[in-house]
């Protein structure tokens, strides 16, 4: 187990420079400069020219980013071009904010599409499994920020029990959450009930039935379990996917998490604020995922077994 | 089984969805508040730039730094006149190159120090360095301090916008500002009757009134600015009583006005949204080419088409409420009123054959801003019914610009306010201003255009500018660099439990709260 969490972790490297050299080149082929982008365009042009030149816009590609990794080293990502702060205490500032949006959002996800796709699965061709298969496809069809605006519609303007923008309080989150882990309730959804179908076809969960076990033991210790691997896979990457694809929703409610931020820097060229960004969200999905990875090792059996030897 | 629920769910959604989409009559039935602990939500749709005033011009900081920061005096566009802010009284030489101020006493700053003439030196001589407050400054000389009480500003040359710039040179702590290192992004310390108590630029900005104000204590006294990106989740925010004021989309008035909880009104604004030709482009180097396209520009149906109505329609390319700017009914016989005849003429004489297409490259235009992009299309649209056909070129704000000012375009649709004196001009008209960054983009130079503008922006009497900026608006029909396709209008709507008095800024010490 040691050989395969060490190997999982050596190999997050190349993935984290990948994801960097992307990020940085797509930042450096940007049309557009800092210089004007934060002074505005009425600022005379020597200005200009000095900003970009104070930030070391002009420097070659390779020094730039050979610059950038030597900071990402120290997991300094330098400081904003806007509010000239350093980048990590404002991406510090925010991450709270974005992993408690991702873990209500994720726990809204699981406690809807887990159950009802394991009831869709058990009830296959009932009512209760053309419900969930409709619900699941329709809200797989609708975008999370038109579900956002619905929500705030009718539960902030017609019903107003939750505030339309911004945190502070637990009721904060509920609209953006719903909104969000409903979207995701419904991958969940589809995913658990194939996996609980396919799993309920096999031969031992029909010898478990001819033994005499109970249904319940049946679906849940001996169906259930099994089934958990993939979804397990599924929930992480979406857990993963949330912490860095909110973006939209923290938008559409005004929550001052990474996504606000970061479009606000993409907005204003504030490089540093976007590479420094991307960065500790790449960082964090690939952690999410190792932890993912670690888990279904000790589930898995098979992979167990494969690094014991 | 499945399609019935299926079809169900999608009639559900369609009443769920219409319903969101109609009007709102539904107000914040809470009951009474108390007004003393209560914040005035506002809110902006972007991020804020950092909050040193002589760094930038955006106009969501700039409303920022109306309430927390003063100048010596204040501009009152709707009263147009002078109002004492830190000075309390001043003289004008008679030569009106020296204004010597005197300070009001007992004006302190956020931080409790009191105002200081060396304040006042500094707070200039910092303004004269940055590159934001480049027109304001532009004919200051020195500036000293005479005693403590008194400061002296000379003059390079008469100037007549002194005073409307003059309430954006604001007077900061140097106290403050060198024990920040010079870095006030994040942070203000003004004199202004409200001081900042939070700052995150891309989430928001939270205020309270100065206890140690000089003057009335605002009736408000906490005043938060919401960053809110999406103008529909915003709409929905102000109609549900989460924000007490917002600037509103043109497609959004009609539901707000049916909204009885809700007041809509316009504020003063001077935009002004223009094509531009470039004059060295071999397409445009005739004037009677300039001329013919702007007679074939219908601009009645861009105010329809691109501003819902909300416009004011003229093919200036200055605002006609500028100080300084003649009489719109001296001007309407040298306007450009929509004419095809006259239009084919022109290109008829300038060698086109109208009869056939004939290609007029592409229009340069910004489609993150509704104002600029959809001008463009009416105008692709406008022009396509004679035969002329133009691209649309779209492209993001500092590619746009780079083009636009780097001479790299034909014709490109542009806009913007430039300040409230029509000595702005010579921003995109002069020719000291070619090619620069936000500065004069048709590449046309006329030496009398920049004599008058010299002139112009000299001259103290305002009836003798009137009558130059009426010369100029004159030739600059006729060379007809640019030309002007609407003013667009500022939509505002608030909750009716407050009282605002509208203006380009809001001075939110002015407003109150009526229930």
């Amino acid at each position: 187990m040691h050989k395969y969490f060490l190997k999982r972790i050596v190999l997050l490297i190349p993935v984290l420079l990948a994801v960097s050299f992307v990020i940085f080149t797509l930042m450096y082929l940007a049309p557009g400069d800092p210089g004007s982008a934060i002074l505005g365009a009425s600022a005379p042009p020597e200005a200009i020219r000095e900003f970009n030149e104070s930030v070391g816009f002009y420097d070659p590609f390779l020094v730039r980013y050979g610059n950038f990794l030597k900071d990402l080293l120290h997991l300094d990502f330098g400081d904003s071009y806007v509010s000239k702060e350093p980048v990590m205490d404002e991406i510090v500032k925010r991450l709270p904010t974005t992993v408690q949006v991702a873990t209500y959002s994720m726990l809204v996800a699981v406690l809807v599409g887990v159950p009802l796709g394991v009831l869709s699965a058990v009830k296959q061709y009932s009512l209760a499994d053309s419900i969930s298969r409709v619900l699941a496809i329709t809200l797989t069809a609708v975008p999370f920020f038109w579900l956002g605006l619905m929500l705030i519609y009718w539960f902030a303007l017609k019903i107003p029990i939750f505030p339309s923008f911004g945190v502070g309080s637990l009721r904060h989150y509920v609209l953006p959450c719903v909104s969000l882990g409903l979207t995701y309730a419904a991958r969940e959804l589809r995913m658990t009930r194939s996996c609980m179908l396919e799993t309920l076809r096999m031969d031992y969960i029909r010898t478990t039935r001819a033994k005499g076990a109970r249904e319940k033991t049946v679906i849940w210790r001996h169906a259930f379990k099994n089934a958990l691997l993939p979804i397990i896979t599924m929930i992480g990457s979406h857990f993963g996917a949330l912490l860095g694809g909110a973006i939209l929703t923290e938008s559409v409610f005004s929550i001052p998490g990474l996504g606000t931020y970061l479009i606000s820097s993409i907005r204003g060229k504030d490089m540093p604020a976007v590479l420094g960004t991307a960065m500790v969200l790449a960082i964090m999905f690939c952690l999410v995922m190792l932890v993912v990875d670690l888990l279904y090792a000790m589930i898995d059996p098979r992979i167990k077994a494969k690094f014991a030897k | 089984m499945s399609k019935k629920l299926l079809s169900l769910l999608l009639v559900f959604l369609m009443v769920f969805s219409l319903a969101a989409c109609g009007g709102d009559n539904t107000g914040d039935d809470e009951g009474a508040v108390d007004n003393t602990d209560r914040a005035l939500n506002l809110a902006v749709n972007a991020a804020f730039q950092p909050l040193d005033p002589n760094t930038q011009n955006n106009l969501n900081t700039k409303w920022v730094w109306y309430q927390v920061y003063e100048g010596l005096v204040y501009y009152d566009y709707l009263e147009q006149e002078v109002v004492p802010k830190v000075a309390e009284s001043w003289n004008v030489s008679d030569d009106n190159l020296t204004y010597t101020f005197t300070l009001r006493d007992g004006v302190k700053f956020h931080n409790g120090d009191a105002v200081t003439a060396d304040d006042v030196v500094f707070s200039f001589e910092r303004a004269m360095e940055g590159p934001a407050l480049m027109n304001h400054v532009a004919a200051i000389d020195k500036v000293n301090k005479i005693d403590e009480k008194t400061v002296e500003i000379v003059l390079k040359n008469t100037y007549a916008p002194f005073w409307q710039y003059l309430s954006e040179i604001y007077i900061m702590s140097e106290a403050f500002v060198t024990a920040q290192g010079g870095d006030i992004n994040s942070a203000a310390c003004g004199t202004g009757p409200y001081a900042l108590t939070k700052v995150d630029l891309a989430v928001g900005i939270e205020a309270e009134a100065f206890a140690d104000y000089y003057g009335d204590a605002p009736a408000i006294k906490n005043v938060v600015w919401n960053v809110i990106t999406d103008t529909a989740a915003a709409a929905m925010s102000l109609q549900s009583g989460d924000l007490d004021f917002l600037e509103i989309a043109f497609s959004q008035v009609s539901q707000m006005e049916g909204n009885e909880v809700l007041e809509v009104g316009t504020k003063p604004d001077v935009h002004t949204s223009y094509l531009a030709f470039n004059c060295e482009s071999d397409l445009f180097k005739d004037a009677r080419v300039r001329q013919a396209i702007s007679y074939l520009i219908n601009v009645e149906e861009i105010a329809i088409g691109a501003f819902e109505g909300f416009a004011d329609t003229d093919t200036l390319t200055m605002h006609p409420n500028l100080t300084g700017m003649p009489d719109m009914s001296e001007m309407e016989a040298y306007q450009y009123t929509y004419d095809p005849e006259k239009g084919l003429a022109l290109l008829e004489e300038a060698g086109f054959d109208t009869s056939q297409e004939m290609d007029f490259g592409t229009i340069l235009t910004l489609p993150e801003s509704h104002y600029l992009f959809k001008p463009a299309q009416i105008i692709q649209g406008q022009l396509a019914k004679h035969n002329i056909k133009v691209e649309l070129e779209p492209y993001e704000a500092a590619t746009m610009f780079e083009k636009l000012f780097g001479g790299d375009y034909t014709m490109g649709v542009c806009g913007g306010s430039y300040g409230n004196d029509a000595s702005g001009y010579a921003t995109i008209h002069g020719s000291s201003a070619m090619g620069a960054l936000g500065g004069c983009c048709s590449y046309l130079v006329d030496e009398r255009l920049d004599e008058l503008f010299a002139q112009g922006v000299a001259e103290m009497d305002l009836e003798k500018r009137k009558e130059i900026y009426g010369e100029i608006t004159k030739i600059m029909f006729e060379n007809c660099p640019q030309v002007g396709v609407g003013h667009k209008q500022v939509k505002v709507a608030w909750n009716k439990d407050v009282d605002v008095v509208l203006r380009d800024f809001p001075l939110i010490s002015e407003w109150s709260f009526t229930a």
